[in-house]
């Protein structure tokens, strides 16, 4: 297949126009047109595999995907940051809007009113989820953007060391420790306590110091714990540093908003959104903080104005801040946004409206602790944590003669996804965090503990 | 196409509104409520603002929006540097099959095999393509494969006991690369371009010294000028121990006529959003591969796909000492990777070459015809893309940005202006291989038409653009009193006025 559209007739007219236009002679070939690339550069033919047509490479694609394994084959329990939520027909009937997705950046905002209109809806949405003043249009992925809150808030009080909870998504730690290296930035990582889940408050007490740029926390934890921050921030504040809170958004649809206890930097995971899961992208990462640290906050902006004759209008601003205008003066050098995943968020968001958010968190929240209940009366299983709050994942622990892989494949073969494996955190050896979201049903949770029940070891 | 604007999705909102609802479920001994600390909920009253609207208004809604928009499907982008080609339907397809979006990313290697095979499939394609050693797939955009490249030289430098504190770029560059550059704490050296726009060996002879990193170069160049000197500044920049970056933005002049592994760069980053034909989707997501010669294998993010043949198995391998780490939560945009595999099984080596010709060949015939009517500031053979000044328009009172908004009320998306900035009142044109000769043509003759209007009636330009849902904004305005969220939206979730109470119980109790 290809998608040129010149006849050989039209080079040939093509070749003579350039010809009749040039300095440098005629040109008889288009590969004349290449004479600036030495010789010895020049590469005869790519190894690549020869051409298909359409049917072909949807069938050969098809074959490839339908070798893993996807929600419709299997129940899915698994979360760790990407989530399984029912996505309205009417989101991706918007999103494949062929208007939408292959325009470009809004640059020329008298053409683009479209994607600035549903930008600044998008930014309100997430400063009305998160209690921020200030949401820019998005950034790459939860994890990026909590890399990049670290950059921010160095930009914010020009100190090089962050205190960290070790409980945070691992994917996450594994980002802002690369951006940290780069950076030349140091890392204060608080372990948790094995038993409750919280932070080591003494640890926090001692590594806090005037060199200390922010504390970052997320919440719910990578562990589905929840906890109320206030005290940790007030504390971050009394020593001149910034809060950072990563939150899920579907959580809060019932739970306190981090603007509510204190955090300077709201960010986190759009993804639940009305996104799918994609082996992991596009995702949506979202970004807010407060009015004081407006010209801060890295990204594309979208703010009201008008236009020549007093329309309202939006329009791409703050640009002083970008690599554009400012190269290396710029607070990042991010050049995009996710607007199309952005623009899934924005109609997600207006679909399920207030109640409908809350209904969502609500039932994931029921029916997790429901799951977690029974699980826990299982024999040789055992939710971790019990004592602390949870949103919708949990820990689950089980025992030493199974192995995880020999667990996930029992559930597999009975059509369900169990979990995700806990690796790296000493002390959560042979345990699994478990997902319930809007999408499963109690007869779904009753298949789940059968097939713990069967499980043998 | 003047269309009415469009209210904010909150100015429809009304108490009560939805069609949303989820299945009737009784759980026994929920525990949600009495789980959360004291004051971690939110009451009913605090919930997020967020519209309520029934289905057909939110449709209504952004369709209505959608058609404020200027995109692909309208018209011709002559964007220089963003090469706005076609997004192939194929391309959208394969990518929002249930079987490739309902797929979780922590899936054990043993249930994901067709997914670890398309990115090791895809590494192996744009290895090939970039005549790189190995390609990660996990930088999310094209800034970021420049972070991930900078950060992995940076580790590099490091690994040697080598202390490095500069980065080189040209003065023609792309801003994300000195952005880049100081987000890894480089310091950044800017060289000026010779007489013919490309990169001055004596300049860059000049700065280059044990200090320095990495000297970041696109090529051809963001003037569209092939370097002919490419092997020369290699030999430079490695015989003071740096390493060569490659800005991949304009890799589509060059596809299967040369690699930038075969001119000496050791990192480089592709745009799939840009060469491979995946969507702009108005801003984002886009993809960012970096390739790396063999020396730099070993700081790639972690983890790399690898593949044992004997076992027909693909995994996933996290055990590199040296890698930089993750630079992503996953393993890339992959919604926008299999696009890009798409886009690549269908055209194969033959394919991806014609696009690179047609699109050189489709620049040439344009600047040939516009260069009679605008200033050429280097009149050379351009690959695929040219830079024109209005210069010669000035005289009338007309500046790069009247002829940008003219071309908008004509039908067309304004070119890339005022870069880059060593062309004084920069028009930046890319045509891409996908447009053929007649729209061309068109694009010949509105140009013209524009050069001489801005003789006769520069007001039509000055005014520009008229046909458009908004005229120039106000720009100042909205940066100097910033307005960033609906200011109103506490007033727009009124109360209905014909409701004293909520609707919202009546009409939930009857879904159940």
């Amino acid at each position: 297949m290809n998608y040129i559209s010149n006849t050989s007739e039209d080079v040939s007219m093509m070749l003579k126009d350039i010809s009749a236009s040039r300095g440098e002679g005629k040109v008889s070939s288009i590969d004349e047109l290449f004479s600036d690339i030495p010789g010895g550069l020049r590469v005869s033919k790519l190894g690549l595999p020869e051409p298909l047509c359409e049917l072909e490479v949807i069938s050969r694609i098809h074959s490839e995907v339908s070798k893993n394994t996807n929600f419709t084959t299997h129940k899915n329990f698994m979360g760790g940051g990407i989530y399984e939520h029912f996505i309205p027909s009417a989101i991706a009937a918007i999103t494949g809007r062929t208007d939408f997705y292959t325009a470009y950046t809004p640059y020329q905002p008298e053409i683009s009113q479209g994607t600035l209109t549903s930008i600044f809806e998008y930014q309100t949405m997430i400063c009305n989820l998160t209690g921020m003043e200030v949401s820019n249009a998005s950034h790459y992925d939860g994890a990026t953007a909590f890399a990049e809150s670290l950059i921010m808030a160095f930009n914010i009080n020009s100190r090089r060391e962050f205190i960290v909870m070790e409980n945070i998504n691992p994917a996450y730690m594994s980002v802002i420790k690369t951006y940290a290296q780069a950076a030349d930035f140091k890392l204060h990582i608080v372990p948790f306590d094995r038993t409750s889940g919280k932070p080591d408050w003494n640890f926090i007490e001692k590594n806090m110091s005037d060199k200390i740029s922010a504390v970052l926390v997320q919440n719910p934890a990578y562990f589905g714990t929840v906890l109320d921050f206030s005290e940790l921030a007030e504390f971050t504040h009394k020593n001149g540093a910034v809060f950072v809170v990563s939150a899920n958004p579907i959580s809060l649809g019932i739970l306190k908003p981090p603007a509510a206890y204190g955090a300077d930097i709201a960010c986190g995971e759009g993804q639940p959104l009305g996104i799918a899961p994609s082996f992991g992208g596009p995702n949506l990462g979202f970004m807010a903080t407060t009015q004081k640290h407006i010209r801060k906050i890295p990204g594309r902006i979208v703010g009201e104005t008008v236009d020549k004759n007093g329309k309202r209008c939006y329009v791409l601003t703050l640009q002083a801040r970008e690599q554009h205008i400012r190269r290396e003066k710029a607070s990042s050098n991010i050049c995009s946004n996710e607007a199309l995943c952005a623009l899934t968020a924005t109609a997600y968001l207006s679909y399920v409206g207030p109640y409908g958010l809350k209904d969502v968190a609500s039932r994931c929240s029921d029916l997790a602790h429901h799951l977690a209940e029974r699980i826990a009366g299982v024999k040789g299983f055992e939710v971790k944590f019990k004592d602390a709050p949870f949103f919708h994942e949990f820990v689950v622990s089980y025992p030493k003669q199974i192995t995880f892989e020999k667990l996930f494949a029992h559930f597999h073969a009975n059509g369900i996804l169990p979990g995700v494996e806990l690796k790296g955190f000493s002390g959560l050896e042979n345990s699994m965090l478990v997902c319930a979201t809007e999408v499963r049903t109690l007869a779904d949770i009753d298949s789940y503990i059968k097939c713990l029940e069967e499980l043998k070891w | 196409m003047v269309e009415k604007l469009e209210k904010l999705i909150f100015e429809y909102s009304r108490e009560g509104r939805t069609s949303f609802g989820l299945p009737a479920v009784k759980i026994e001994n929920s525990l949600t409520n009495k789980n959360y600390p004291e004051g971690m909920l939110r009451s009913d009253e605090e919930l997020p603002k967020l519209p309520q609207v029934t289905e057909v208004e939110l449709m209504r809604h952004f369709t209505n929006l959608s058609r404020l928009n200027y995109s692909l499907e309208v018209g011709f982008y002559p964007l220089g540097s963003c090469t706005m080609k076609y997004n192939p339907k194929v391309n959208e397809k394969v990518a929002s099959m249930p079987e490739t979006a309902g797929v979780h990313p922590h899936l054990p290697e043993k249930y994901c095999q067709g997914m670890l095979e398309i990115l090791h499939n895809m590494e192996k394609y744009l290895a090939e393509i970039l005549g790189m050693k190995r390609v990660t797939m996990q930088p999310l955009a094209g800034a970021h494969g420049e972070l991930t490249g900078i950060m992995m030289i940076k580790k590099y430098h490091e690994s040697r006991g080598d202390k490095r504190t500069k980065v080189v770029v040209p003065d023609s560059s792309h801003g994300t690369n000195p952005a880049t550059a100081a987000m890894c704490g480089f310091d950044l050296i800017q060289i000026k371009s010779d007489a013919n726009g490309c990169v001055d060996l004596e300049e860059l002879k000049a700065v280059m010294d044990d200090k320095v990193a990495a000297f970041m170069l696109t090529n051809p160049n963001t003037l569209g000028l092939f370097d002919k000197n490419i092997q020369k500044i290699a030999e430079i920049v490695h015989k003071a121990g740096a390493l060569l970056y490659y800005d991949g933005a304009n890799l589509n002049a060059i596809m299967g006529i040369a690699r930038p592994g075969d001119m000496g760069f050791d990192v480089t980053h592709v745009n799939l959003h840009k060469t491979f034909s995946t969507p702009h989707g108005g801003g984002g997501p886009g993809s960012g591969p970096v390739g790396v010669s063999e020396r730099m294998v070993k700081f790639l993010p972690s983890p790399t796909i690898e593949y044992d043949e004997k076992n027909m198995r693909y995994s996933l391998n996290h055990s590199h000492p040296d890698s930089i780490g993750k630079v992503a939560s996953f393993y890339g945009n992959f919604g926008i990777i299999m696009r890009a595999y798409a886009y690549i099984l269908s055209l194969g080596a033959k394919g991806l070459t014609d696009c690179s010709k047609h699109a050189v060949l489709n620049a040439n015939y344009l600047m040939g015809h516009l260069k009679k009517h605008y200033n050429l500031k280097f009149d050379h053979t351009c690959m695929h893309e040219f830079v024109l000044s209005s210069d010669n328009l000035a005289k009338y009172g007309v500046t790069t940005i009247d002829i940008a908004k003219r071309l908008l009320d004509l039908g067309y998306h304004a070119p890339t202006i005022y870069f880059p900035i060593i062309v004084h009142e920069a028009i930046m044109i890319e045509p891409t291989e996908t447009e053929c000769k007649e729209r061309l043509d068109e694009f010949i003759a509105t140009m013209i038409q524009i050069a001489k209007e801005a003789e006769t009636t520069p007001e039509l330009l000055k005014n520009a653009p008229v046909n458009t849902p908004v005229s120039r904004l106000d720009e100042t305005r909205a940066a100097r009193t910033p307005v960033l969220r609906c200011a109103a939206c506490d007033g727009c979730l009124v109360k209905h006025p014909d409701s004293a109470k909520p609707a919202r119980e009546s009409k939930r109790k009857s879904m159940a």
